[in-house]
């Protein structure tokens, strides 16, 4: 009975820490399970109480994965609250910000926030209900995954294709303003920062970071705050938006818009699992699948759709670690390090599966309340908050994170990240293209 | 100029700043004995591959020795690498289930320095120091001594050292004192207790008369 107790307490303990990560602008959930992993050892000194209760040590470490399970998955959930009411996107919420900015901008922030928790919610659910039918088709006997592998590269390769070919961007050059050519400018931008970015991602593999405190992070912590955090701030310091008051009521739901929200959260998780799956694809990636797949580009949709990959993800990565006994994120990275990762061979799942099962699921639902709670929070004061000051506090508090866990060398790929994060939002074309800093190395690593 | 023009520029010219401190920061070579002092950190390593498998997932656990210390290399990928072969691999040292280990991303980052049929190695260095050797493909030099049917003694000039070639001495064209060249497999046979070579039917493996 304790040992139950305490899972839900780990549980809950790992949603409030996810919820101050989430809405801290810049510090992506990876980081954070990183720096619990390097503390776990003093975790568990600390709770050696425990032992006299017949707690073992190895339930501790299982204890600290709950927590980091909760933790990501409540971090999924919160971290909508800054990319819509700051403009601060991480990576896997980069696509949702103009959507979710710009309901800000028009007094339905709290709304944003909403469709986000929906979405997430609701890929929660999804990802519960088809555990089994994953498992089995990406495990044995169907063994998917090996047979994807055999493929990866052609994967990458059509994934990379349909990125930037479905950039809608016009880029108006030598005068040019109608027929096609802007639109074929737009894609041909797209490819050049989709490639720059590669570039970029092979040269920054080869560089060594440290940190200066000893908490050495990856070289991508600052490559993507660059490519998708600094820029969206440097431009609502550059643009000085006026947020105007914030509205706040339930949202109702039509029968369509019902119908397609079911259908947004449906795609977004399958595009979630997706990417928790194949390396080198991101959520951002996976909402163009999803959104290219359901063939709907309504900002509302957009955000539902967005917030379901993302937490689609977080949730399956967890699942992947114990089918494919691979880490797809910080936090599995942390969880495979702590404690033993049985392989989920038959039906019954393994133990250590059961309890992260119960932090994603206990942590789901409890985010999806504190998130609208949060966010009508944020939606009732905001309007008050000094906003060009909020956007400079962030940029330095990225920076100085950058700095502590990267050092000096991190902070120089921050900055040509950033350049590199500018060029999409100057020129008018879709973000996810930078993610050729991934998509690049690691289609040639399947080469 | 305009900033998204200036951004395009500053993008290049800091990649190729960044590709020129790359070249700086490259991994360090290092002796398997220090790699506790590199946790986190990218390496080189260098050993003998004593050990090595594949993961149900793909991946290669290989364990490579040198000057008595040995490490894991996980290589997540596949090389075409056998035992005896001595190796170098680049990767970033860290600890797994206490252990330490240097983990390689990309098949690339692990090359053959010298393959195990390169490796020339007189038949008493095999006698004195068999342990290192055992259970790997190895290249000896030494002379042809009583020939059977289904093996022969090999032995050094001073036929100090003998020892049992499992194979079949008809299908190579040698006979008693001519110096040889055998690619084989070291292994220890229980049932005798005595250290044995085996040449079979693998395409690396043989006997050669030296000097033809």
């Amino acid at each position: 009975m304790l040992d139950i107790l305490l899972i839900i307490l780990f549980c809950i303990l790992g949603v409030i820490t996810g919820i101050a990560t989430g809405i801290l602008p810049g510090l992506h959930v990876n980081n954070v399970a990183l720096i619990l992993l390097s503390l776990s050892g003093s975790i568990v000194a600390s709770l050696g109480f425990l032992f006299n209760y017949g707690i073992t040590e190895q339930f501790i470490l299982v204890l600290i994965c709950v927590y980091i399970t909760a933790v990501s998955i409540s971090h999924t959930f919160h971290d909508t609250i800054p990319s819509t009411f700051l403009g601060a996107p991480e990576e896997d919420t980069a696509l949702s910000v103009l959507p979710a900015h710009s309901l800000l901008l028009e007094g339905k922030g709290y709304e944003a926030v909403a469709l986000s928790a929906i979405g997430s919610y609701g890929a929660v659910i999804f990802c519960f209900l088809v555990i089994y039918l994953v498992r089995f088709i990406v495990g044995s006997p169907m063994f998917l995954y090996s047979v994807v592998r055999e493929i990866m590269f052609w994967i990458l390769i059509a994934i990379s294709l349909l990125l930037i070919a479905t950039e809608k961007g016009r880029i108006e050059l030598f005068k040019i303003d109608h027929g096609k050519l802007p639109y074929v400018f737009g894609i041909l931008f797209a490819a050049m920062i989709f490639i720059i970015s590669g570039v970029f991602g092979i040269v920054i593999f080869n560089c060594q970071v440290d940190s200066p405190i000893g908490l050495s992070s990856p070289v991508l912590f600052p490559a993507l705050a660059g490519l998708f955090g600094l820029p969206t701030l440097l431009t609502s310091i550059m643009t000085k938006p006026k947020i105007p008051l914030q509205i706040i009521e339930k949202i109702n739901f039509d029968n369509k818009a019902k119908k397609s929200s079911i259908i947004s959260v449906i795609t977004g998780s399958l595009a979630g699992i997706l990417v928790s799956l194949i390396p080198g694809i991101s959520s951002s990636t996976g909402t163009i699948l999803a959104m290219t797949a359901r063939g709907e580009s309504d900002r509302k949709q957009t955000i539902i759709t967005l917030s379901a990959v993302n937490t689609a993800c977080g949730f399956f990565v967890i699942v992947a670690l114990f089918v494919i006994l691979r880490a797809r994120s910080g936090a599995t990275i942390a969880v495979g390090e702590l404690i033993a990762l049985e392989e989920w061979k038959d039906i019954m799942m393994p133990t250590n599966l059961i309890y992260l099962l119960i932090a994603l699921i206990l942590g789901g639902v409890l985010s999806y309340f504190f998130v609208l709670k949060i966010g009508k929070i944020f939606a009732k004061h905001f309007a008050n908050v000094p906003y060009a000051l909020l956007i400079k506090i962030t940029i330095a508090f990225v920076i100085i994170l950058v700095y502590l866990f990267t050092g000096v060398i991190g902070l120089l790929v921050l900055l040509v990240a950033t350049f590199i994060g500018l060029l999409p939002v100057q020129w008018g074309v879709r973000r996810s293209h930078c993610m050729g800093i991934l998509l690049i190395p690691i289609t040639l690593y399947f080469l | 100029m305009q900033l998204k023009y200036l951004s395009i520029i500053f993008s290049v010219a800091g990649i190729a700043l960044l590709y020129f401190l790359s070249t700086l920061s490259q991994p360090v070579s290092i002796d398997l004995k220090d790699i506790q002092n590199y946790e986190g950190k990218q390496v080189i390593v260098e050993g003998i591959v004593t050990e090595s498998y594949t993961t149900t997932l793909g991946s290669q656990i290989i364990t490579i020795e040198n000057n008595n210390f040995s490490t894991t290399v996980f290589l997540q990928g596949e090389t075409d690498i056998e035992y005896g072969d001595k190796i170098q691999a680049t990767g970033e040292v860290q600890i797994y289930n206490g252990e330490w280990e240097v983990v390689v991303n990309n098949k690339r980052f692990v090359s053959i320095l010298q393959k195990w049929q390169n490796i020339t190695i007189p038949l008493k260095q095999l006698a004195e120091t068999p342990n290192i050797y055992n259970g790997l493909n190895v290249n000896v030099t030494g002379y042809a001594d009583a020939i059977y049917d289904t093996y022969f003694y090999f032995t050094d000039i001073d036929k100090k050292h003998p020892i049992v070639v499992i194979c079949n001495p008809l299908k190579y064209n040698f006979t008693t004192n001519q110096e040889l060249s055998i690619a084989g497999k070291f292994v220890f046979d229980s049932d005798n207790f005595r250290y044995i070579l085996e040449v079979g039917d693998e395409p690396n493996q043989g006997i050669f008369v030296v000097g033809e």
